[in-house]
């Protein structure tokens, strides 16, 4: 795959991430407590900036960033959805389509520092802060991928890595545990993730333990933490890494969403996805601690409490040889690519085990007959190829 | 005892401003870290913390951090028992 054709699947997920936003956005409206749209929005945001920085559109990625951090704050409940918070943030979503638009043409990106501004002061004062009347310095935001391109608005304080690490700060326990206590049924084989960041996902803001987030976010689960590769404090490069993470999560989780969480991560990651009788034994010698059970949920949905992912004698992948090998792949800023490289696993019938009670345009979209991600770009591509692209 | 704070948010420049100044201190004596102001925590500043919990312990070095609750709360779930690491009690 060439780059420009990673580049058009690119710009064809931000099409689509914009729709959902938008679609999300539109049910907030009716509902302001709807957690899953908030999360959709938040989600789709996040993916366009996970490109954005992937591929260089920096005025873009700081765009993003910004109107990111106070979505986050608005989906941990850290900030109320009122009127003038949804009406902002429908404003920022129009200036993101926008931004998104120059950046396909190649023109230069809009001028977004009012707006950034009034995300971060709705961030600062609380939902029920006024839109601020920021002064609109023109500002010369870079549309043309480069990397060094200085971030136009100063409002955008927030450094890309302490506002990732904004997520990490509202994050809230309780409404974790809450979400992924449901219980399941063991039908299928736990899937097993393991993920080991290079120093480098550290660089620029990347944040790997918002990845085991996500992670966690799609189902209960174990985490694992594997500190054997860890140095005392002598032998210990502060910008190293050193840590590891086994993850396991219900075979219901659709395998699509486990890979949606490193889809344009952008960051360098070792990552293998793994189904089929598979225990949650961490090869590594030493593992740091293990994720205590959660608590009890305090709303059971579906009986039947699961000591663990019983490693049944599975009809798929029971015997790991004649499958095809490269369980670990090195994600590289391309993202797609190596995601071909393994086979599929038998498609899960149920939806995603996250609290269905409203029907998400994201969870809606993962019907279980839905083709994977790439196949999905690649009809994308073809529309937005014909019209976009010459 | 020696006193360090951890700032608000434990980014990966946090923890390589901080890393000497701990190595350095915990081969002298007892340190008492505060994260009490902690609200934000990456993955840089909990290796960091893990690998002096791992240095204090295999030293004999006494080593006592007071997390935040959102320090906890990140600690949890990266999978790392915030009382191990923080030298309140081990668990089995």
């Amino acid at each position: 795959m060439t780059n420009e054709e990673i580049r058009t699947i690119f710009f064809a997920e931000c099409e689509e991430a914009l729709a959902s936003a938008e679609r999300a956005l539109t049910i907030c409206k009716s509902q302001p407590d709807n957690m899953d749209a908030v999360n959709d929005v938040f989600r789709s945001v996040h993916s366009i900036k996970g490109g954005a920085g992937a591929f260089g559109y920096t005025a873009l990625q700081v765009y993003t960033h910004g109107f990111e951090t106070l979505l986050s704050d608005v989906r941990d409940g850290i900030l109320p959805m009122t009127e003038d918070l949804l009406s902002l943030l429908l404003r920022a979503l129009d200036l993101l389509g926008d931004h998104v638009a120059r950046a396909l043409e190649g023109s230069e990106a809009p001028d977004d520092s009012a707006m950034i501004a009034q995300l971060a002061a709705a961030q600062q004062g609380g939902g029920t802060a006024a839109p601020v009347e920021a002064a609109a310095a023109p500002a010369p935001a870079e549309a043309a991928p480069e990397p060094v391109a200085e971030p136009a608005a100063e409002a955008s304080a927030a450094s890309e890595a302490s506002s990732d690490l904004d997520d990490l700060l509202s994050f809230d326990l309780d409404a974790m545990l809450n979400d992924i206590a449901t219980d399941i049924a063991p039908a299928k084989p736990a899937w097993r993730v393991t993920m080991k960041p290079q120093a480098s996902a550290m660089l620029n803001g990347g944040e790997p333990l918002l990845l085991l987030r996500e992670l966690r976010s799609l189902g209960e689960g174990t985490v694992r933490l594997d500190t054997s590769a860890l140095p005392d404090l002598d032998g210990f490069d502060p910008a190293g890494a050193y840590l590891a993470w086994d993850v396991t999560l219900p075979g219901e989780v659709e395998r699509d969403a486990i890979e949606d969480v490193f889809g344009f991560s952008g960051d360098d990651l070792d990552v293998a996805i793994d189904q089929g009788g598979v225990t949650p034994e961490a090869p590594a010698p030493a593992p740091a601690a293990v994720e205590p059970a959660p608590e009890p949920a305090p709303a059971p949905v579906a009986a039947e409490p699961v000591a663990a992912p019983v490693p049944a004698p599975a009809p798929v992948a029971a015997a790991p040889a004649p499958v095809a090998p490269a369980p670990h792949l090195r994600r590289s800023p391309r993202p797609w690519p190596p995601l071909h490289l393994r086979p599929h696993p038998p498609k899960p019938s149920l939806p995603r085990p996250k609290s269905p009670k409203h029907p998400s345009p994201r969870s809606s979209r993962r019907s279980p007959h839905r083709q994977r991600l790439p196949r999905r770009f690649r009809n994308r591509c073809a529309s937005i190829c014909a019209s976009s692209i010459s | 005892m020696h006193q360090l704070t951890l700032p608000s948010r434990c980014d990966r420049a946090s923890a390589i401003s901080l890393h000497a100044e701990l190595r350095d201190k915990l081969k002298a004596g007892p340190v008492a870290i505060d994260g009490s102001d902690v609200t934000a925590l990456g993955q840089a500043m909990l290796q960091l913390l893990l690998s002096a919990r791992q240095t204090a312990n295999r030293a004999g070095q006494t080593l006592t951090i007071t997390p935040s609750e959102k320090m906890r709360a990140t600690l949890t779930n990266a999978g790392a028992d915030p009382d191990m690491l923080c030298g309140n009690g081990m668990p089995s």
